[in-house]
């Protein structure tokens, strides 16, 4: 014996006899140094009686090996024993067999009787040849399992030898075996038995396995019973040879088509000829969820009416739809799959307001209500044009005009400011004295103000947006500075920039047809400006002037255009006289765009601030009950007009169409229309709940400069909000609701 | 006389598992028949998988091959179970 370690290590050499007891041992140390060490082993019985020896290192992991062995002549006593014992696996109506061997020792010859014991009933056994005769060492055992015989794990049996006579062994030795019985066929479902199924999600179970039992031959069709009428399954493969080898795995899946409402005992079941196993299985039902979104598309400004959004989850059905916000904005998703929708934010979303019991965005399963919303784990923000870029209160006068507002908005002081205050405060504040248009004009100042320096301006809010900023209904607003803005920017309508992109699309008539116009507003609204080297989406949006007559207007800006059938398409403005209400509104008793879940009150003012176009050049708009013709609607960009704008004077000349024309032809051309001495002076007061209105006719008119020409121009200009009309026979004409 | 048993060709091959290549001497490597043997054995349990294997000598040795001893796992004593053919 060495050792293939140099270190030294100990060897053991142990005898045993036939029963195993030990007989003898000895000990040696090897290393890896020659040479190897020598073991012998001698027993003190009187007669040879060593059948087994064993070779053993006396540590762990220490590598030895031997050159050689060497044993005396055996001794003469006959015996015999078992070699190897049986290890039995059958299936029912089926039978085992397998080859025993024996070791005869000291020139055992002879019969040997094999005999079997201790079986379960209807298990017998035989073995061949029986007996074992001359020096035969070996028999053939064989098990046979009736059909019903019970199944049974690792049972033990024992089967016995015994000698004829002396000459062939001195005693009958017995082994233990070890037996199982089996079903003919198998069917294996690994992990739980109790599953949950979402609706319209293939449940998948396993890998499975079905198998025959040893000695079973055959084909194993496999099935499920007890789904109900709406679920289906596949089982692949659904059958199984038995020739296959190695058998394969089986992947079962299950489907329910709208879920199932109550837990569901079924059974998987494997067939071969008449033999059937089943597995049980309970299904659970579960909702489905959403786990996460919605995930926005790339938007301009957070989640917009057009935006296409991602919602994931799980157990979504078809025919599901997706609320946003309130029941006027559910819609159905464009695309959908168990585990993710997709879907269009509608024109009528809305953040909504959530409570205990209701959520206001998430997905309504495929027949059910706003009652069985699958609610989203977060809100959905919906930042609309109106509650983001719009004012949050209404329009209203906030003052007059002053010498203060004039120099911050034409950096003019002096005589000429002075001129233009008289003029200016005949037409705005001689009129309704509402502000549309410097409210237009500042939501897109502040829009276009990415730094928000400009909104940082108006305390005591500092939101990220125009809508956040305090209004006059609330407590301590609107800030001083805030109001003194907005008018300053209402100025900007008499500006010679505004004056002149304006009166040039009045007088080209510029607008003359509905597909013209709706490419001047489309252009601002799919504008794109640089952005290092990418150029980016970055609306414009622009400012509409809508004529009413030649004495009235009011403006609003756009920012969505919606095709319609033959050429017509709406218009979806932001009025200043109907601002974004999230919550029901103690001024005008209006119901909350946010709060009503019913989403009528949000698309009722939707549709109310929507101009109508139609494609014959026609336009109505239903938020102050007006219409026209298309070339009334004057779109312009906001970025015509400077900040600091050019004042117009006595003496200023207007470029209209490429053309000088002067302020006094103008308004001696356009004031023959109607007249001089027209105009009414209208005040509000929404706080008192009704409208009041004084009339004053011509009043301011001679004063100064203020003569004909210029009323005239005013006539035309329109846009000077919600002037009660001019008309000389019915001076005052209902107004509108401001 | 007495058996002499050497692990050389052309009996066994280097690499040869060793287990009845000498049985028409007298001697078999296998596995105590567990099954078989009385409550009263002695011989230990767990000897499984491990019948000796022929191994290249290490240098120096006159034969050109031995038998290795196996351990069954890792951590485990090298062993070899011998069955005689008669008692010795």
């Amino acid at each position: 014996m060495g050792s293939f370690m140099p270190a030294s290590r100990t060897v053991i050499l142990t005898a045993y006899d036939i029963n195993g007891v030990q007989v003898a041992s000895a000990t040696a140390t090897v290393a890896s140094e020659l040479p190897p060490a020598s073991l012998e082993v001698v027993s003190t019985n009187s007669t040879p009686n060593i059948a087994y020896f064993l070779i053993q290192a006396g540590e762990n992991t220490v590598p030895l090996w031997m050159s050689g062995i060497s044993f005396d002549p055996a001794g003469s006593s006959p015996d015999f024993n078992w070699l190897t014992t049986p290890l039995v696996y059958v299936a029912q109506s089926a039978s085992f067999t397998e080859t025993l061997l024996l070791n005869r020792l000291g020139n055992s010859s002879g019969d040997i009787q094999f005999a079997a014991a201790g079986l379960p009933p209807h298990v017998s056994a035989s073995f061949s040849p029986n007996p074992a005769s001359g020096t035969v060492s070996a028999t053939s055992l064989t098990i046979i399992a009736d059909g019903n015989a019970a199944t049974v794990d690792n049972a033990n049996f024992t089967i016995s030898a015994t000698p004829a006579n002396a000459a062939v062994g001195p005693q009958q030795r017995k082994a233990s075996g070890q037996l199982n019985i089996l079903p003919p066929i198998q069917l294996g479902i690994p992990g739980p038995s109790t599953l949950q199924i979402f609706p319209c999600t293939w449940l998948t179970i396993g890998p499975a396995y079905a198998s025959f039992g040893p000695g079973i031959t055959g084909t194993i069709t496999l099935s499920i019973s007890g789904l109900p009428a709406n679920a289906s399954y596949t089982i692949t493969p659904d059958t199984i040879q038995s020739s296959e080898n190695p058998m394969p795995l089986v992947y079962i899946s299950i489907l329910a088509n709208g879920g199932i409402s109550a837990p569901l005992q079924i059974q998987v079941k494997a067939q071969s000829g008449a033999q059937t196993i089943a597995v049980a299985l309970t299904l659970l039902p579960i909702n489905p969820f959403i786990t996460g979104g919605p995930v926005f598309a790339a938007t301009p400004q957070a989640l917009q009416p057009g935006d296409t959004i991602s919602i994931s989850g799980q157990g979504f059905c078809p025919g599901s739809t997706v609320r946003f916000g309130n029941d006027v904005a559910v819609v159905a998703p464009i695309s959908i799959s168990p585990t993710e929708i997709i879907a269009v934010v509608p024109q009528y979303a809305t953040t909504g307001q959530a409570s205990a019991t209701t959520f206001p965005f998430g997905v309504i399963p495929s027949n059910g209500t706003s009652a069985d919303l699958i609610p989203a784990p977060e809100p959905c923000q919906i930042d609309s044009f109106r509650n983001t870029i719009g004012f949050s209160f209404m329009n209203a006068k906030y003052g007059t005009v002053t010498l203060t507002q004039i120099e911050e908005l034409f950096l003019s002081t002096g005589s000429a400011a002075n001129t233009f205050a008289a003029m200016a405060q005949a037409f705005i504040d001689a009129g309704s004295g509402d502000v549309c248009f410097g409210m237009c004009l500042a939501t897109q100042r502040l829009y276009q103000d990415d730094t928000g320096a400009l909104a940082a301006g108006f305390p005591p809010n500092l939101p990220t947006s125009a809508f956040g900023l305090t209004g006059p209904d609330d407590v301590g607003g609107p800030s001083a500075s805030l109001q003194q803005y907005i008018r300053s920017q209402h100025l900007a309508q008499l500006s010679e920039e505004y004056l002149s992109a304006y009166l040039t699309a009045a007088v080209l008539k510029s607008n003359a047809i509905s597909f013209e116009l709706r490419q001047h507003i489309a252009a601002c609204l799919q504008r794109t400006l640089p952005n290092g080297s990418q150029t980016i989406p970055y609306p414009d949006y622009p400012l509409v002037a809508m004529r009413q007559g030649l004495g009235s207007g009011h403006v609003v800006v756009a920012y969505e255009i919606v095709d319609q059938a033959g050429g017509a398409f709406d218009i979806l403005v932001y009025d200043p006289n109907d601002p974004f209400t999230p919550i029901p509104s103690s001024d005008d008793g209006q119901d909350g765009e946010d709060s009503d879940s019913t989403g009528q009150a949000h698309q009722a003012i939707v549709d109310k601030c929507t101009i109508h176009v139609t494609g014959d050049g026609h336009w109505s708009y239903p938020a102050q009950k007006d219409t026209g013709t298309v070339d009334e609607l004057t779109p312009v960009s906001s970025t015509i007009i400077p900040l600091h704008p050019t004042m117009l004077g006595t003496t200023a000349d207007l470029v209209i169409a490429g053309s000088t024309v002067s302020l006094a032809a103008l308004g001696a051309e356009v004031g023959s229309l109607v007249g001089p001495g027209w105009l009414i002076d209208r005040r509000t007061s929404r706080r008192r709940g009704r409208i009041h209105r004084r009339t004053r006719a011509g009043s301011r008119f001679h004063q100064y400069f203020f003569s004909e020409a210029v009323a005239g121009w005013n006539h035309v200009i329109g846009p000077a909000c919600n002037r009660p009309r001019l008309d000389p026979n019915h001076p005052i004409v209902k107004q509108q609701r401001t | 006389m007495d058996t002499v048993i050497s692990f050389g060709p052309p009996a066994v091959s280097l690499h040869d598992a060793v287990s009845a290549q000498f049985h028409s001497l007298g001697l078999d490597f296998g596995f105590p028949p567990y099954n078989a043997l009385p409550a009263s054995s002695q011989i230990p349990g767990g000897f499984e998988d491990n019948l000796p294997v022929v191994v290249q000598a290490p240098a120096g040795f006159p034969d050109a091959q031995v038998a290795a001893l196996i351990t069954p796992t890792e951590f485990a004593q090298a062993q070899a179970f011998g069955i005689f053919t008669g008692f010795h």
